[in-house]
C-alpha cells in the first residue's frame, strides 16, 4: 500500500514538473520563470548525489564476489580499493589533495587514454578484415571511409587538393543530409518516449522489480 | 584457399605490430610533414578573433581522460587564445573529469601539452577570469546554468562570487558573448539549451567520433564553429602561431591513417584476386 | 634520475595494451581500477558541487535549499530493502526535470531547426555547386527520414526512396568510423609518443621481451 502510494506520488511529480518545464519555455511570467529556475538549480544537487548509488552498487556488486570467490575476484579487490580509498581521500581532503591529484594524473589518466587509443588497433583490423566493397552500399561505404582518411591525413591533402575537397563534400553535404535525417527521427522518438514518461505510462526509470512498462 | 581464408589466416597481431613500427618512425625522427588550415578551424578562430573586447566567454571542460591529447589540445589551445585576447573568460566543468582536466592544463601534461600560465598573459584571476568548477547534470546543467550564471555561488576555490568583478558582467545567458565546450557528447543538448533558446554563438571542441553528427547543424546556422580532432585542434596552433603537442603528433597521425587506407585497399585486392581465382 | 611518473604512465598504458596481444591479469587489473576510480571522482566531484550549490545559501540562512540535500538521502536508503522505494521521489525529480527540458529542447533544435534548413530552394544563387549540394541535402534529409518511417510498407516506385536514404546511411556510417579511426589514433599517437620518448620506453622494452619470451615459450609447448 505504501510502495503504490510512494509511486503515485513520484508519476504525479513526473507529471507536475515535466510540464512546467516545458511551458515555462513558452510563457514569460516571473514567479513561474524563477520557480523553474530554482527547480532546476535544486535538480542538479539531486542528479549529482545520484553517483551514490553506483558507489553502493559496485561495493555491494564485488564483495559479493570476493566473499565467494566467484570470477575475477582480485581484480574486484583492487575495484573496491580503487572506489573507496579515493572517495576517501577526496571527500576528506577535497579533490584537490596531493594523493588523490597525484593517483588522476598518474594512474587514472594514462590508463583512461590507453583504454580509449586500443580502438585504433581495431580500426586499423576492421578496415583489413570487414570493410569489403560487395555490394554498392558497401562500395559507398567503403569509398567514403576512405576518402575522410585521406582527408584527415593533411599529407595527403597537401598532395592532392582534391582529397581534402572531396572529403568536405562528403563530410558538410553527404553524410550531412543522412544524419540530418537521422537526427529529426531520433528527435521525434525521443519526443514520444518522453511523453510517454511524463504521463507515467513508461515507468522503468522507477525501478521497480516488476517491471516498468504499462 | 579461399580470399577469405587467406584473410582470416593473417594473425592480426601483425597489423599491431606493424602500425607500432609505422608510427614509430616519425616519432624517432621528426617529418614536419605539411597541414593545411580547414576553413571550418578558421571560422571558429575568426570569431573569438572578432569578439569585442570585454565579452564575456564560457569555457567548458566537458572531456575526459578517455580522450586523451584529441580534446586536450583543443582545450589548451582554445584556453591560449582567450587569454591572449582582452575578453573575460568564465571557465567551467560540465563532465566529472573537467575540474582535473583544467588543472592538468594550466601545470601542462602528456595529454594538453606544455603548462599555461595566465600570468603571461597578464591577466589577473577573478578580474580576467575565473574557475567556477564542476555543475552535475547535463541537460539540467546547461538549462539551469543559462538561467543562472551563479549557481554555484562560489567559485571552486570557495571564493563567494560577489567578490569577483568578472562576474558582475555574468549573471545570465544573456551576458554570453560566446560559449566554447570541449566536449565528448551532450551536443545536441547544449544546442537546445543554449543556441536554440537564447541564440548564443557555440563553438564545440569535438572529438571525431561525434563531430559527423555536427555537420548538419552548422549547416543549419545552429552552431557557429567546430574544431574536429586533434587535426581541429594542431590547425589551430598553426594559427596561434604556437604549434604545441597537436602539431607533434600530427605526423604520427598522417603515416596511420594511410596505413589504415592501405589496409582497407590490399584487404579488398586480396579478396577480389581471391574470388576470381575461385571462379577460375 | 629515472621519472617515477613516466615510468608510472608506461606501467599503466602497457598493462591496457597488453590486452592486443592476450587477455591477462594486468589488463584486467589496470580495467577494474579505471572504472572504480571513475566512480569514485563521480561522487567526490558531485559532492563538492553540492556543498557550494546546496550548502552554501543553508549557512548564509536560505533554509529552504536543504530540501535537495534532504531529497537526496534515499540515494543512500536504496540499500536496503525496506526503505528502497523512497528511491522513487528523487529519481522522478531527476527524471522529470530532465525529460522537460529535452523535449522543449529536441522540438527547436532538432526539429524545427533541422526540418526548416532542409527546406530551402532547389535553386540557390552563386555558383552552380550551391544548388547541387542544397538538393542533395534536400533529398538525402528526406529519403534517410524515410528509411525509419515504418507506418505502412513502400511499394513501387516510392520504394526507391528508402533505398537512397540507405545509400546516404553507409555514408554516415563510413564517415562515423573514419573519423573515430582518426580520434583513436589520435589518443594512440599521444600515448606512444610517452612511451618512446621518456622513461617510459624501459617499460615499453620490457614489455615486447616478456612478449617474446611468452611467444617463445608457446611455441616450444606446441613442438611434440
Amino acid at each position: 500500500m505504501a510502495r503504490f502510494q510512494l509511486r503515485s506520488v513520484a508519476l504525479t511529480i513526473t507529471f507536475v514538473l515535466g510540464f512546467l518545464m516545458i511551458v515555462e519555455y513558452f510563457i514569460s511570467f516571473k514567479s513561474i520563470n524563477d520557480l523553474a529556475a530554482n527547480i532546476r538549480d535544486a535538480a542538479t544537487v539531486i542528479i549529482g548525489l545520484a553517483s551514490i548509488v553506483g558507489v553502493g552498487n559496485i561495493t555491494r556488486n564485488h564483495l559479493r564476489n570476493i566473499s565467494r570467490r566467484g570470477d575475477n575476484w582480485i581484480p574486484s579487490i583492487i575495484m573496491l580499493v580503487s572506489v573507496w580509498i579515493p572517495l576517501v581521500i577526496g571527500l576528506l581532503g577535497t579533490q584537490n589533495h596531493p594523493i588523490y591529484r597525484y593517483v588522476f594524473v598518474n594512474l587514472f589518466n594514462p590508463v583512461g587514454n590507453a583504454f580509449f587509443a586500443v580502438l585504433g588497433f581495431y580500426i586499423l583490423s576492421g578496415a583489413w578484415r570487414a570493410f569489403r566493397v560487395k555490394s554498392l552500399d558497401g562500395t559507398v561505404m567503403v569509398l567514403c571511409a576512405a576518402l575522410i582518411f585521406l582527408k584527415n591525413a593533411p599529407v595527403a591533402g597537401y598532395l592532392w587538393s582534391g582529397f581534402n575537397d572531396i572529403g568536405a563534400w562528403i563530410m558538410n553535404v553527404f553524410q550531412a543530409a543522412g544524419y540530418r535525417g537521422i537526427i529529426i527521427g531520433v528527435a521525434i522518438g525521443s519526443i514520444t518516449t518522453g511523453l510517454r514518461i511524463l504521463l507515467g505510462r513508461e515507468t522503468g526509470y522507477l525501478a521497480e522489480r516488476r517491471g516498468g512498462q504499462e | 584457399m579461399s580470399s577469405g581464408t587467406a584473410i582470416s589466416r593473417i594473425d592480426v597481431r601483425y597489423l599491431f605490430l606493424a602500425l607500432l613500427i609505422v608510427s614509430a618512425i616519425p616519432i624517432m625522427s621528426p617529418m614536419g610533414l605539411p597541414m593545411v588550415v580547414s576553413p571550418l578551424t578558421k571560422k571558429s578562430f575568426n570569431f573569438i578573433e572578432g569578439l569585442p573586447a570585454g565579452s564575456v566567454v564560457i569555457l567548458d571542460a566537458q572531456h575526459s581522460t578517455g580522450y586523451g591529447p584529441e580534446l586536450g589540445t583543443q582545450y589548451a589551445a582554445v584556453f591560449k587564445h582567450l587569454l591572449a585576447r582582452p575578453l573575460k573568460v568564465v571557465l567551467v566543468a560540465f563532465g566529472a573529469e573537467g575540474p582535473q582536466l583544467y588543472a592538468m592544463t594550466l601545470e601542462g601534461s602528456t595529454i594538453s601539452g606544455p603548462p599555461i600560465d595566465p600570468n603571461r598573459y597578464g591577466k589577473k584571476y577573478g578580474t580576467d577570469y575565473v574557475w567556477l568548477g564542476y555543475i552535475p547534470g547535463t541537460v539540467t546543467a546547461f538549462a539551469a546554468f543559462a538561467s543562472n550564471s551563479w549557481l554555484t555561488k562560489t567559485d571552486a576555490a570557495g571564493t563567494a562570487l560577489e567578490q569577483l568583478p568578472i562576474m558582475q558582467n555574468c549573471k545570465t545567458v544573456k551576458d554570453w558573448a560566446l560559449v566554447v565546450s570541449v566536449s565528448g557528447g551532450q551536443f545536441e543538448q547544449m544546442i537546445a539549451q543554449w543556441y536554440s533558446a537564447y541564440k548564443t554563438p557555440i563553438i564545440f571542441g569535438a572529438p571525431g567520433v561525434s563531430a559527423p553528427r555536427l555537420y548538419s547543424y552548422i549547416d543549419a546556422g545552429q552552431l557557429t564553429g567546430m574544431l574536429v580532432s586533434i587535426g581541429g585542434a594542431a590547425e589551430y596552433e598553426l594559427l596561434l602561431k604556437g604549434p604545441a603537442l597537436a602539431v607533434s603528433l600530427m605526423d604520427v597521425l598522417n603515416l596511420a591513417q594511410i596505413l589504415v587506407v592501405v589496409a582497407m585497399i590490399a584487404g579488398n585486392a586480396i579478396h577480389f584476386i581471391g574470388r576470381s581465382k575461385e571462379k577460375k | 634520475m629515472i621519472s617515477v611518473e613516466y615510468v608510472l604512465f608506461g606501467l599503466c598504458a602497457v598493462a591496457i595494451w597488453s590486452l592486443l596481444y592476450r587477455e591477462n591479469l594486468a589488463y584486467r587489473i589496470a580495467e577494474y581500477f579505471y572504472v572504480g576510480f571513475t566512480a569514485a571522482n563521480l561522487l567526490v566531484q558531485a559532492w563538492e558541487s553540492a556543498l557550494k550549490i546546496a550548502w552554501t545559501p543553508v549557512t548564509k540562512g536560505n533554509h529552504l535549499w536543504i530540501l535537495p540535500l534532504i531529497l537526496s538521502i534515499p540515494f543512500v536508503l536504496f540499500f536496503h530493502r525496506k526503505t528502497r522505494s523512497l528511491y522513487m521521489i528523487p529519481i522522478a525529480v531527476v527524471v522529470s526535470v530532465g525529460t522537460g527540458l529535452a523535449m522543449r529542447g529536441a522540438i527547436h533544435a532538432d526539429i524545427v531547426g533541422q526540418v526548416g534548413a532542409s527546406m530551402k530552394s532547389l535553386i540557390q544563387p552563386g555558383p552552380w555547386d550551391n544548388s547541387f549540394n542544397t538538393a542533395v541535402l534536400t533529398i538525402g534529409s528526406f529519403a534517410t527520414l524515410s528509411y525509419f518511417l515504418f507506418t505502412k510498407e513502400v511499394k513501387g516506385a516510392l520504394s526507391k526512396v528508402p533505398r537512397v536514404g540507405r545509400l546516404f546511411i553507409m555514408a554516415v556510417v563510413g564517415a562515423a568510423y573514419a573519423n573515430t579511426g582518426t580520434g583513436r589514433l589520435a589518443n594512440y599517437s599521444g600515448i606512444l609518443l610517452n612511451l618512446l620518448k621518456t622513461d617510459a620506453v624501459y617499460i615499453a622494452a620490457g614489455a615486447l621481451v616478456v612478449i617474446a619470451v611468452d611467444i617463445l615459450r608457446r611455441r616450444a609447448k606446441k613442438k611434440p
